[in-house]
């Protein structure tokens, strides 16, 4: 078990209550989905369980240890993709966003500067190395964003709405870039209200609801079941929906032809 | 009123953005060019001396023009600052006192102009051009990353480079954030009002754009500790000389040295 979050209670200053014993794991190789309505803690669940914000209350184990022991060593461990790509760019270049975490692992420049030079390459950054990070688009700050975690190889990604703002063609990237992560053995956890996307990439689903995380079981499952992803304020991805239409409409020709 | 607001902003933002740039890689070295910017800058700011005023802008205008940095964003940024001064400055014309070598007349005030005055604002803003002169020509130069690793390699505390590398990247980000509050506040204004009244919309701004920073900040120190491992950067690099950090550096030095011999 790679994370474990046990029992999880948050408050925000005035008395503000959104988690209330939120509970669920990720094992390694397995994308897990955390789906919710708007505000109910799907944010501040990632947050936590990355060790960026402490729980009131409950444990958050990363290989059965507990997280908050191991830090900051442990975040080498961990890539946080923020919500908004604004939130995550800190640096004056693209290059110095690449190398940030480079310079503290890494023992020489020169490393530093191959390792940014493969990541760029990997990712298309190239041509944007020297640019100022806030003055690009939405779709290529998320994939500085993106390359900046990926660049020290974390074992663990969490992703916030990772689809927010993108566009087809690079929310299907997306798709692939997760799948090839959990086919190295990674684990993911995504926090979204991307239902078509969360159906495509997720092997388990939670539930944000009321501060408390249902579910955990397949993503087939959850995404089929309306009351939970009402809880959700969600509808069925369209790919499980017209699914379901075929079997109703297959179902009724069989009525049909054994009437005739 | 409001352009004028607007384009303000809008070249304060710019400015910000000009000198957040690369800068010339082989020309100076980052730790000997931020000691020479740091002496040359300081002594700019507190001595009274025109002449040596004069030189330390004449020697930003030259390595500016010597490097082949931005000639047109080094005299934007250097008028910019100048013009500001000034005008702040022209009080003083008139409020201190001393030899009256003038009198304007608005009937019935009559302002009186002293010779020790005018020297004042004049100095003053001599001051703030020759500062922002040879402060900007190391920054083009440099360019404000590099300038940051010859303060990192002084043995800066990370914190003040920290603070000057978010500030250089949140000062612009925050101005177009503002006025684009000031064009949504305008765009609710649905009829002539008195100027007086249009100011106490657009003044809540401020209040906005407070908890805005508050919001920003907070997610920042979340970014940055989630990509913190250590307590210290890993990397550290050593000097090299060049010919113009040689040159820079030794008048810088000599100017020192010459104003501190005749009395600052």
């Amino acid at each position: 078990m790679l994370l474990r979050v046990e029992d999880v209670w948050f408050k925000y200053p005035g008395n503000i209550e959104v988690l209330k014993g939120a509970s669920f794991h990720a094992d390694n190789g397995e994308v897990v989905a955390i789906i919710g309505a708007n505000g109910s803690g799907k944010t501040t669940l990632l947050m936590i369980s990355s060790g960026l914000l402490e729980p009131d209350k409950g444990k958050v184990l990363l290989d059965g240890e507990p997280l908050y022991k191991m830090l900051p060593e442990a975040r080498r461990r961990i890539g946080v993709l923020f919500q908004n790509p604004d939130d995550q760019l800190f640096n004056p270049t693209v290059y110095d966003e690449l190398a940030f975490s480079l310079n503290q692992l890494l023992p020489s420049k020169d490393e530093v500067n191959r390792r940014v030079m493969e990541v760029s390459g990997r990712f298309g950054l190239d041509r944007l190395l020297h640019r100022t990070p806030y003055k690009l688009s939405v779709g290529e700050k998320r994939i500085v964003t993106l390359a900046s975690i990926l660049a020290y190889n974390p074992e663990l990604l969490l992703l916030d709405e990772p689809t927010a703002n993108l566009s087809l063609k690079l929310t299907e990237e997306m798709k692939r870039f997760i799948l090839h992560f959990r086919d190295e053995g990674k684990s993911v956890v995504i926090a979204s209200h991307d239902v078509d996307f969360i159906a495509k990439t997720a092997d388990r689903v939670y539930v944000l609801y009321d501060g408390v995380a249902f579910g955990g079981l397949s993503a087939k499952v959850i995404l089929s079941d309306n009351s939970l992803l009402e809880m959700a304020d969600m509808r069925m991805p369209a790919s499980l929906h017209m699914k379901n239409q075929e079997i109703h409409s297959q179902v009724k020709g069989w009525k049909t032809t054994a009437r005739g | 009123m409001d352009t004028l607001t607007r384009r303000f902003l809008n070249e304060l933002a710019e400015i910000f953005d000009s000198i957040n740039i690369e800068g010339k890689r082989d020309f100076l070295d980052p730790t000997l060019a931020a000691v020479s910017s740091i002496i040359l800058t300081g002594m700019a700011a507190f001595t009274s001396d025109i002449k040596l005023l004069g030189v330390i802008f004449v020697v930003g205008g030259i390595l500016v023009l010597s490097s082949h940095s931005s000639f047109r964003i080094w005299i934007k940024i250097v008028t910019l600052i100048t013009a500001y001064t000034l005008s702040v400055s022209i009080p003083a014309v008139f409020l201190i006192p001393g030899r009256i070598i003038a009198d304007i007349s608005f009937s019935p005030v009559t302002l009186r102009v002293s010779y020790e005055g005018v020297m004042e604002t004049l100095i003053f803003t001599l001051r703030a051009a020759a500062s922002a002169s040879i402060f900007t020509a190391f920054t083009l130069v440099l360019g404000w990353r590099r300038l940051m690793d010859g303060l990192r390699r002084l043995r800066i505390p990370k914190e003040i480079i920290q603070l000057l590398i978010f500030s250089i990247i949140y000062i612009p980000l925050f101005l177009k954030e503002a006025l684009k509050m000031l064009s949504a506040r305008e765009a609710r204004i649905m009829r002539r009002i008195k100027l007086r009244d249009t100011w106490k919309v657009l003044a809540t701004v401020i209040g906005d754009l407070m908890l805005r920073s508050y919001e920003v900040s907070w997610r920042l120190e979340k970014a940055v500790r989630a990509r913190t491992f250590t307590s210290e950067q890993t990397i550290q690099e050593g000097f090299r000389f060049r010919p113009p950090d040689l040159l820079l550096l030794l008048t810088a030095l000599s100017l020192l040295t010459l104003k501190i011999s005749a009395g600052i």
